[in-house]
């Protein structure tokens, strides 16, 4: 309503020269556009307060004319130079409604959209961090690059950085022979920035940008050589009021994680129907009970796809993102397509069916449209690692989460270099890192380079009380069961596929994420935090008892 | 309770054709001034048509504020000033310059029994007066340094309303306790001159 009032003065701008529309600020009114908490506390805008912000940033100097606005949409428009503001509410509260426009006797080159949405009815009573979050905005911008070519993102004072891409080296894996890692060399105008394009690792900030290397062309076929992904400094990561973590008090962030782009694994009866033993995790994998664990949606959305028997389940949003939920152990009555569901609406319990390596886990990706979907692997879709990662610690963000991911593939006595610098260092830096291997040595820093010698099939797994004393002072106390080291030993045989020739008489080896290492973490003046994924130590070597969690991963 | 402050890239903008099918919204489009068409693309089925010529120019103040000391009615300008500390409160100036209004106003009614001089000078020797139209004591610890102050703070212009005879209603004239609240003129002038 409010938003109809002020495109009311902005078409009665020639005589209307003061105005406004909310009383600006107290401790009561709700027309108020600021709320003071009092005793004490944050103010935070109401939404009178947004739309107002909203129309402040995003109006031209000079009215212009409107014509043809379907019934239901109240719509101005301005201009500032070649630039054309456009002002549209829909009065509708029961439907959408769909438009489309054109600028008359020009060529749009360029085009943003900001929205408020908001619930017909809501009050606001408080500051929460999730309103803050709100008050912000997620202006995520992806960039398709060849080496030369140049980005511009312009940052919210208006002036532009131009991102070049330079140049682009993939590193494979020696065994398996898919990309593990590339670097990213780039120019922020003219300022070299060399930036990893790898699992876990999370975007960069530099001169007022947040900028991410999402994928190359050597992950994925795409028309350009490599995406990265580009906000402001100021703006989060993503917008967490409008997407939530999927799956509600999860506790098991890190343990059995496989991030984006993570080189994963299946074995021979693990349930892909096109027989891929390796390839590239195209969404994030989080572990989860088989049937225990509840997964909600992470937006509000149409549904588009609900298939119980393989466990798939997509929802649309109303800017075209996809959300796919893969393996579901089971999908709730009553949500199939065409529901209308809502963030943190519950939609079925996590599993592992379909082709999850009999992994139990949720597979989470989001597409950016429908074509996408359908294309699967190739065309996809969206880094969402850095997206759950923000969302996980809007509701959890001083845990600790040690990161010792990807997943590697090496060779029985060749060196493993183990990477712990990918950690979430939750609210404060971290201290120290130590790994913890289970033939009972230690290493101290972020890196450590170890060879692995007469490697045994075995599964760890610690399932009673979280993690013991040495979690003591740390936030990082995972509920209940969870998963430790995994280690399998893989001898390489002919008919394993695509393995590239190796020197006669040595296996292959799957290491799982930090596999044979515990790394251990902490704060300063804190106890440590072990890793979720494989705290040696603290394992109970349950010899052949079947983990779980990831039973007969091979 | 949900709330998108989104903005789309060009790329998903063209995917969507635009699409305008949630809440209320803000569109900017830049345009080739010098285009290849100058007749522009052909027009669309049922498009609104912009026609990108100026026709009136735009107030920046259609987005302004305004401070108004509300008495026990809601708590404005008392909530927002730090009586410990002689200053603003700092979480109130963040959102406000959040808020980025143009120009802040002093005073609405209020201004009709307000006298401009009672709240300059050293803190402790301002005079309270009663808030006749919302209710209590207004203290008169912020006055115009202070409100210049905030607006300074917050990129916007102050504008002061001034007291007008109280309005010409008798019942702010004089108020209940027999206190002249009615200002003149000459009044107004000093306020302007002063600062």
């Amino acid at each position: 309503m409010g938003a109809c009032v002020l495109n009311v003065h902005e078409r009665n701008g020639d005589v209307l020269k003061i105005a406004t529309l909310a009383d600006f600020c107290g401790t009561r009114w709700q027309n108020n556009a600021v709320m003071i908490p009092v005793p004490g506390g944050k103010s935070f805008l109401m939404p009178v307060g947004m739309v107002m912000r909203l129309y402040r940033r995003h109006t031209g100097t000079h009215a212009v004319d409107i014509s043809g606005v379907p019934d239901g949409l109240d719509a101005t428009a301005s201009c500032k130079g070649d630039r054309v503001f456009l002002h549209v509410v829909n009065t509708r509260r029961d439907r959408s409604i769909e438009a489309t426009f054109q600028i008359r006797g020009r060529t749009i080159a360029s085009g943003r959209v900001f929205w408020h949405a908001l619930e017909p009815e809501f009050e606001i009573l408080e500051y929460s961090p999730e309103q803050a979050a709100k008050i912000k905005s997620s202006k995520q911008q992806f960039a398709y690059l060849d080496p030369g070519e140049t980005f511009a993102f312009q940052l919210h004072d208006g002036t532009e950085r131009q991102i070049r891409l330079v140049s682009v080296a993939e590193e494979k894996d020696p065994v398996i022979g898919l990309i593990r890692r590339a670097q990213i060399g780039l120019e922020i105008d003219g300022q070299p920035l060399s930036l990893v394009c790898a699992p876990y690792v999370m975007p960069t900030e530099i001169a007022g940008l947040r900028i991410q290397a999402d994928t190359t062309s050597g992950w994925v076929t795409m028309p350009k050589r490599v995406q990265c992904s580009v906000w402001d400094a100021a703006d989060p990561i993503v917008d967490t009021p409008s997407f939530s973590f999927p799956l509600p008090g999860y506790r098991l962030f890190s343990h059995g994680l496989q991030a984006y782009n993570e080189p994963v694994h299946l074995g021979d009866r693990d349930g892909d129907p096109a027989g891929q033993r390796f390839y590239h995790n195209y969404g994030v994998d989080l572990a989860g009970y088989e049937g225990r664990q509840k997964v909600v949606s992470a937006i509000d959305g149409v549904v588009v796809q609900s298939d119980p028997r393989e466990g798939n389940l997509c929802i649309r949003d109303d800017r075209g993102l996809i959300l796919h939920y893969g393996h579901l152990e089971s999908i709730l009555t009553g949500i199939r397509s065409g529901t209308r569901v809502r963030r943190g609406e519950w939609v079925g319990m996590l599993g592992r069916r379909g082709a999850s390596g009999n992994f139990s886990h949720l597979h989470v990706g989001v597409y950016l449209s429908e074509a996408a979907l359908a294309d699967d692997h190739p065309c996809r879709n969206l880094n969402l690692y850095p997206w759950l990662v923000a969302a996980y610690q809007a509701k959890r963000g001083s845990e600790l989460h040690a990161m010792a991911g990807p997943h590697q593939t090496t060779v029985v006595g060749d060196p493993v270099s183990l990477d712990g610098r990918n950690s979430i260092p939750g609210r404060a830096d971290i201290a120290s890192y130590r790994w913890d291997f289970d033939d009972g040595t230690s290493m101290a820093g972020p890196v450590a380079e170890k060879a692995f010698e007469n490697i045994v099939l075995r599964v760890c797994a610690k399932t009673t009380s979280g993690f013991g004393g040495s979690a003591t002072g740390s936030d990082a106390r995972p509920e209940g069961g969870s998963v430790s080291a995994e280690i399998l030993d893989r001898p390489r045989n002919e008919a394993d596929g695509p393995v590239p020739p190796r020197p006669a008489g040595l296996g292959g080896l799957w290491l799982a994420g930090p596999a044979v290492a515990g790394l251990l973490l902490s704060h300063r003046g804190q106890g440590y935090a072990p890793s979720s994924r494989g705290s040696a130590e603290l394992a109970e070597v349950l010899a052949s008892e079947p983990n779980p969690l990831q039973q007969n991963r091979n | 309770m949900n709330a998108l402050d989104h903005s789309m890239t060009t790329d998903q903008i063209s995917r969507r054709d635009f699409l305008v099918s949630v809440g209320i919204g803000t569109a900017g489009a830049a345009c080739a001034g010098e285009s290849p068409r100058p007749a522009g693309p052909p027009p669309l089925q049922g498009a609104m048509v912009i026609d990108p010529r100026p026709k009136f120019e735009l107030s920046p103040y259609l987005y302004m504020q305004f401070m108004e000391p509300l008495g026990v009615t809601d708590s404005s300008v008392d909530a927002a000033w730090d009586f410990g500390r002689d200053v603003w409160r700092e979480d109130v100036i963040e959102i406000t310059q959040e808020l980025a209004p143009t120009l802040l106003r002093w005073g609405g009614c209020f201004c009709s029994y307000y006298r401009w001089r009672e709240g300059v000078g050293p803190q402790n020797r301002r005079r309270p007066m009663l808030n006749q139209l919302w209710g209590g004591i207004y203290n008169n610890q912020v006055g115009t340094h202070e409100f210049v102050d905030f607006c300074r703070r917050v990129g916007a212009d102050p504008l002061f309303v001034v007291n007008f005879e109280a309005d010409g209603r008798k019942y702010w004239a004089v108020s209940p306790k027999g206190d002249v609240r009615s200002g003149t003129a000459l009044e107004a002038g000093e306020w302007v001159r002063a600062f």
